[in-house]
């Protein structure tokens, strides 16, 4: 049962955890929480269930869900984000919400609102681990998950394009004066942090099914865990993601399952309260 | 005494106004029509209270929802279990809300922007979920049913019994009114002036003497009692309250009206609550693609009209009034500029 | 310069203060105290801490270490509105106007203690709640008199030139009535007509009894107004006195006018 609950918890805390990544790094270079994020994990299931139903194989359609995904983001970012740069955080805000309202409404009118599940290769069978049987698509998850954080820490501190990311979180204006495109650099991270929210939900898909409103919840907790890790912490966001999966897991299996979506939200209450800068955030000296 | 009459014309204006509105029911015969002004109305109580926060405070929530949904299920538990009547469920509605959002203010108000965002939208939706599994005594996803309506009013000339839809619209006309009062009352005072000293510069505020926190909770207080209120009306006028109603996308529409109709501004709180209403209900005719016009509708606002409707007009205001004022100086070499610069202090 | 009844009572003392910001030390056991009715001018180069120095003694910002009394209050950890309440106003060195407001508005906002925030009287619209709506209106209005703005009450703080926005901050300070008046930098990037007017214009405030410290670095300025001087460099207190004891002190000569160059 307990262990149950564990292998449960880490596989939903590897969904936040990839979701927790794509607000974090909006945040980084804009400042700014991209409530539409949730919008684009359903997107990206949508477009790799359509994908296999017209006889992609598995591989080929998670991959057209993440590319699909990543447009989103991009689109996004390029239509009305970078037309907004100077208008007030609220506006902002609202405008978000306007666009997560508009991609579930579409999502209904092409899709329908009836749950589909993805189909998986590994969905229907069980590996034993340990006297244990556990689903092999929840293996499947949790090495995918940790494959795309070692390629995310790779590209983040390995490569000249991540750099620069991390450039422009600390100091957009300055990276501009840097001979660094901004532009480019706000475009990338809205394309990456998309992705990988687009295969958090294609990930889930065979478990969780795929709907249109499949993401606001999702959205929610992806970025609790965001502010958990500290608001702009990558590495934090992932540890903070597995954090809430688990807390999550063991809370509705030992509490209450009616309450279990509560459980991020008192999270999320506590860690503003007490934390604001987030488990492993550190305290920064206000400027007057 | 040329002001004196002015003021008498403008009281006067506002007497016709008043009537002319109280008459709009004879003139309506579709109660579906009723429905959605009486609808319209609770709206207006709605963002008229966020906006005092959100427009003149400058403090957003994004879980105003939950007080109105709490103000709707007091009333609904209170009249369907204890058998109070609406003029009790009423005061005890925004009492209780007032309290719940003091407590919530004196937590969340130490946040800024964004994270008093987040906060809000946790506590809105802990709120949702209370009232859909708590199910002993919000009944759970199927809510409450068979709220009383207010009791019979007499007037001695004549009597209103609340039958049809019809008949809440006085009543919710008068609260909009006592609103309307209050909200101008409280920001053309040595407080609400505090209020929009907060939203425009923290900082200077606190520095001529204003207790920043202490005026930020106060208005959350007032707020979330606005939406309690609001919540009461709604649960006796629509006789059922359900979780689903105060959900998230409650308060962001709360929030939009706010936003379209033009911030802090009470013509804009009743245009973006009228507006948004009648547009949502308009485009019933086509629910697919009802919320999808919708959400573009908002993100465009958002992007071309910042200021939302009361931007515009003033925008159109403005340039009227200095077209006026440079064929006023034509022929001159007087400019706009010229003429503020001109008026110096020497 | 105006004969003055000076007083040796301090109106403001500041004893052992300090503050580090990250390990540098903005503030570092600084004393010394501003006696009533006086001129007083904080000098020193650019990043001596004395921005810092007016964020302490208005409550801004915490100290590390050391007491702000005013009179024989200790308001060191009073929150910055109850060291308004006390009878401190400042200006701030970046002007900090409301965007939205008229300079009558702006200036109103600065009659908060006066009026008081009582939500009963207001809702009621008690005889007493109009009673001080219009005495504070009325002393808005001996205000913008006084600092020479009546005339253009109705236009948006924010759009005036830059000397008259420095007034309406005044304004709106004096506007709480205080005792004390904490000028940032006022006279920085005007030209040497507004510096003369606004120079004119703290005479006049001071001359209404009203204590003044200052912040500037036009030497000129400060040798003209200030009764006393104190001069402060890496936070710390260089030297105190007179105009002409600053002037002929050779520390003074070499840390500032050494360095920083003065336009006379």
């Amino acid at each position: 049962m307990i262990v149950d609950q564990l292998i449960n918890g880490i596989v939903l805390g590897s969904v936040y955890a990839l979701m927790a990544i794509g607000y974090t790094m909006v945040w980084n270079v804009l400042r700014f929480i991209n409530f539409a994020h949730g919008e684009v994990y359903m997107g990206g299931a949508f477009v790799a269930l359509t994908t296999m139903y017209l006889g992609a194989p598995v591989w080929l359609a998670y991959t057209c869900g993440m590319l699909a995904g990543a447009l989103l983001g991009y689109l996004m970012e390029k239509l009305v984000y970078k037309k907004m740069r100077s208008a007030p955080k609220l506006n902002l805000l609202i405008a978000a919400i306007g666009i997560a309202i508009v991609l579930q409404n579409s999502a209904q009118l092409i899709w329908g609102a009836s749950p589909e599940r993805l189909a998986s290769p590994f969905l229907s069978n069980n590996i034993n681990i340990g006297g244990m049987m556990v689903n092999q698509h929840y293996i499947f998850i949790i090495i995918v998950t940790i494959i795309v954080m070692f390629l995310l820490e790779f590209f983040m501190n390995r490569t000249l394009m991540g750099k620069a990311v991390q450039a422009a979180s600390q100091n957009i204006q300055a990276t501009e004066l840097m001979g660094i495109n901004a532009n480019k650099v706000i475009s990338i991270t809205f394309a990456i942090g998309s992705g990988v929210g687009a295969l958090a939900g294609i990930l889930v898909g065979p478990v969780f099914l795929v709907y249109p409103t499949m993401g606001v919840f999702a959205g929610l907790k992806g970025f609790t865990a965001s502010v958990m890790g500290g608001m702009g912490n990558i590495p934090g966001a992932m540890v903070a993601g597995l954090m809430l999966g688990v807390l999550e897991s063991f809370a509705a299996g030992f509490i209450s399952s009616g309450y279990r979506d509560a459980v991020a939200m008192v999270i999320l209450l506590v860690i503003l309260l007490a934390r604001p800068q987030g488990i492993f955030g550190k305290v920064v000296a206000e400027k007057v | 005494m040329e002001h004196i009459r002015k003021l008498g014309y403008r009281r006067l204006g506002l007497l016709i106004g008043v009537l002319a509105l109280l008459m709009i029911p004879l003139g309506i015969t579709n109660p579906y029509f009723m429905y959605v002004i009486n609808l319209i109305l609770i709206y207006i109580l709605l963002v008229l209270g966020l906006d005092l926060l959100v427009g003149y405070t400058g403090q957003v929530s994004i879980g105003h929802g939950a007080f109105f949904g709490i103000g709707a299920y007091i009333a609904a538990i209170f009249s369907t279990k204890l058998g109070l009547s609406f003029w009790l469920t009423l005061p005890i509605a925004i009492l209780a809300t007032a309290i719940i959002g003091f407590i919530i203010g004196f937590i969340g108000l130490k946040l800024i922007e964004e994270y008093l965002v987040m906060a809000t939208l946790a506590f809105g939706t802990i709120i949702w979920l209370v009232f859909l599994n708590w199910t002993d005594v919000t009944g759970g996803p199927m809510g409450i049913a068979l709220i009383p309506p207010p009791p019979e009013m007499n007037f001695g000339l004549f009597t209103l019994s609340f039958t049809q839809y019809a008949d809440y619209y006085p009543l919710l006309l008068f609260f909009v009114i006592v609103a309307i009062i209050i909200t101008k009352l409280l920001i053309n005072s040595g407080f609400g002036r505090s209020c929009t000293a907060i939203r425009d510069d923290e900082l200077a505020a606190q520095s001529m003497g204003i207790p920043v926190f202490r005026t930020k909770v106060i208005m959350f207080t007032i707020s979330a009692s606005y939406c309690g209120a609001a919540g009461t009306l709604y649960a006796h006028f629509i006789h059922v309250v359900s979780p689903e109603t105060f959900n998230f996308t409650m308060s962001v529409t709360i929030l939009t009206m706010v936003m379209i109709g033009g911030q802090g501004s009470i013509i804009g709180a009743v245009l973006g609550a009228s507006l948004l209403t009648i547009f949502s209900e308009a485009l019933r005719a086509a629910p697919e693609l009802r919320m999808l016009i919708y959400g573009l509708l908002i993100v465009i606002m958002m992007m071309f009209f910042p200021r939302g409707i009361m931007g515009i007009i003033s925008f159109y205001r403005k340039l009227i009034e200095k077209r006026a004022l440079l064929k006023k100086l034509k022929g001159g070499k007087a400019t706009v500029d010229v003429k503020k610069e001109g008026l110096g202090y020497e | 310069m105006n004969k003055k009844n000076l007083t040796d009572t301090a109106i403001l003392t500041v004893a052992g203060l300090s503050k580090s910001f990250g390990g540098v030390k903005a503030v570092n056991d600084l004393s010394f105290s501003v006696k009533k009715n006086h001129i007083h001018a904080i000098i020193g180069p650019n990043g001596a801490g004395k921005s810092t120095l007016f964020n302490l003694i208005t409550g801004i910002i915490p100290p590390d270490e050391g007491e702000v009394r005013f009179f024989t209050t200790d308001i060191t950890s009073l929150r910055s509105d109850q060291i308004a309440k006390h009878g401190v106003s400042r200006t701030f060195q970046n002007i900090r106007l409301f965007p939205d407001m008229t300079v009558f508005e702006t200036v109103l906002i600065g009659t908060y203690l006066l009026t008081g925030a009582k939500l009963a009287p207001a809702l009621l619209r008690t005889k007493a709640f109009r009673e001080n709506e219009r005495v504070a209106k009325q002393r808005v209005e001996e205000i913008l008199k006084f600092v020479g703005l009546w005339d253009v009450r109705d236009e948006y703080a924010a759009q005036l030139s830059y000397g008259n926005q420095r007034r309406v901050e005044i304004a709106r300070a004096l506007a709480t009535q205080p005792q004390l008046l904490l000028l940032d930098e006022p006279t920085a990037g005007m030209n040497p007509k507004e510096t003369k007017e606004l120079m004119d214009l703290f005479t006049a405030v001071n001359n209404e009894g009203i204590t003044i410290l200052i912040i500037a670095h036009d030497m000129n300025l400060v040798n003209t107004l200030s009764d006393h001087i104190t001069v402060i460099n890496f936070g710390e207190k260089l030297v105190e006195g007179t105009a002409d004891v600053i002037q002929k002190h050779p520390a003074v000569i070499e840390a500032y006018m050494g360095k920083v160059k003065v336009d006379a």
